[in-house]
């Protein structure tokens, strides 16, 4: 059988398939859920200075028979505290320690950006992405 | 919100900035550091390189595309609605593979990028995987298909990516990385002698005249129909067809449209290679420019053309 483990500079998982730092990686129940069901990694969903979300936030694109061909969203980076998400993270790792779990991070400032990568890995991040994409979808 | 303070894509748009912004998080960060690049970009080999530059570990690609989803045409306001108004948003989705398959390409090519590649784009199952592995993708990262059919998915995706390896003799995910890769080339690079034409399969073909149609309003006026009105079955007419594929794209009949070589596979020659030769047409009486050897019919045929079986009178 095929050898799956992956390797992308430095950060291991069982297999090449991650979570994608969205709605499903929104808390440590979905993605020890997702790793359970065979999810090589996870990027958190991202985690940055306090934000409000808004109601509705998703659109789809159907075409013909076929629903959510393409999908459209103005929900933002998380809105859990940052506290609850690090503890979260730390609790995923200890109980799947060879899972790959990325923090995707948005902040501003250098000092802000220093603070939390040191958080991310102090809670046990195997990596960090970052996230240069608009936190409303861009 | 965030971009008018200095976040998110405004900072993705701007090579030098994500590039500040790279160094600060390696001044600290002890492990690796994948930068996500957004795809609202001319040329996204520019943040690619950048984020390099930056001390960066790998890139992930694509985020989401800017979009407006559709529009409520009963209440002139765009989706999502939030009290009556909307926003655009980001778009994401099985609609975006080819997108970001191409920009995936454009990374993953450049001889000077040394970092490894998160792919993102519309991966639903083990082929789509399959396809951004071999442009390159190290690994690949899933939302929407989650949010459509949940963390399940990843059973099948798993077994199908160890059969197809198995089935191609790929004993790792090294083996089979970027396989996809040299076979991606500029236009001017392609073979001009190539010459493939349609065959309809006459067992298979259901008469839809989908491709009688598609060719004739759509292409080169290349498949004809019978004069017998019981029989729906279209002919290929051989010395029109350019071979675009139009017409097995969308016969609706596995494999019963194929596209079949003419050449003899001997010849190789490209547009670079006849510009190098100084050997480019000057005049439209080249063998391979439009108008030889390339019929099209009068324009006053269009008029006394025979109507399709399937057209309402």
């Amino acid at each position: 059988m095929a050898n799956l483990q992956t390797n992308l500079a430095g950060i291991k998982s069982p297999n090449p398939f991650w979570l994608a730092s969205a709605p499903p990686t929104n808390s440590g129940y979905q993605i020890m859920k997702a790793f359970d069901a065979g999810w090589g990694g996870a990027v958190w969903k991202t985690l940055g200075v306090p934000v409000v979300n808004i109601s509705s936030r998703y659109g789809a694109l159907n075409y013909r028979d076929n629903r959510m061909v393409g999908f459209n969203n103005i929900e933002l980076i998380t809105d859990r505290p940052l506290a609850d998400n690090l503890r979260e993270i730390e609790e995923v790792k200890k109980r799947f320690p060879d899972h790959a779990v990325i923090a995707s991070l948005m902040v501003e400032t250098r000092e802000q950006w220093h603070q939390i990568v040191k958080d991310a890995e102090n809670a046990g991040a195997d990596g960090l992405e970052l996230n240069f994409g608009c936190p409303h979808g861009m | 919100m965030e971009c008018e303070r200095g976040m998110g894509s405004a900072v993705g748009q701007e090579p030098k900035v994500l590039m500040t912004i790279v160094s600060w998080v390696k001044e600290v960060a002890k492990v690796p550091v994948i930068v996500k690049l957004t795809p609202n970009i001319t040329d996204i080999t520019r943040p690619a390189r950048a984020a390099q530059e930056g001390g960066g570990d790998a890139i992930s690609l694509i985020n989401t595309i800017q979009s407006l989803i559709g529009v409520d045409i009963d209440n002139f306001v765009t989706y999502p609605v939030v009290d009556g108004k909307s926003s655009n948003g980001g778009y994401c989705g099985p609609a975006v593979k080819p997108i970001a398959m191409n920009m995936l390409k454009n990374c993953a090519q450049l001889p000077d990028l040394k970092i490894p590649i998160s792919g993102i784009g519309g991966i639903e199952n083990w082929r789509d995987a399959v396809e951004f592995i071999l442009l390159g993708a190290t690994s690949v990262q899933v939302c929407t298909a989650v949010m459509h059919y949940g963390f399940g998915i990843i059973r099948e995706m798993v077994s199908g990516l160890e059969r197809y390896m198995d089935d191609k003799g790929f004993e790792n995910l090294d083996q089979m990385r970027g396989r996809a890769l040299p076979n991606v080339m500029h236009w001017e690079d392609l073979n001009l002698k190539y010459k493939v034409v349609a065959n309809i399969n006459e067992d298979k073909c259901i008469g839809c005249q989908l491709c009688y149609t598609a060719c004739e309003d759509g292409a080169h006026q290349a498949i004809s129909l019978s004069d017998d009105p019981l029989n729906r079955k279209p002919t290929i007419i051989e010395e029109n067809c350019v071979g675009c594929n139009l017409c097995s794209l969308v016969c609706p009949v596995e494999s019963c449209i194929e596209m079949q070589r003419r050449d003899d596979g001997k010849e190789h020659l490209t547009w670079k290679d006849r510009t190098l030769a100084g050997n480019i047409p000057v005049t439209f009486n080249d063998p391979l420019a439009g108008g030889l050897h390339h019929w099209v019919p009068e324009p006053a045929e269009a008029l006394t053309k025979q109507t399709p079986l399937h057209y309402k009178l």
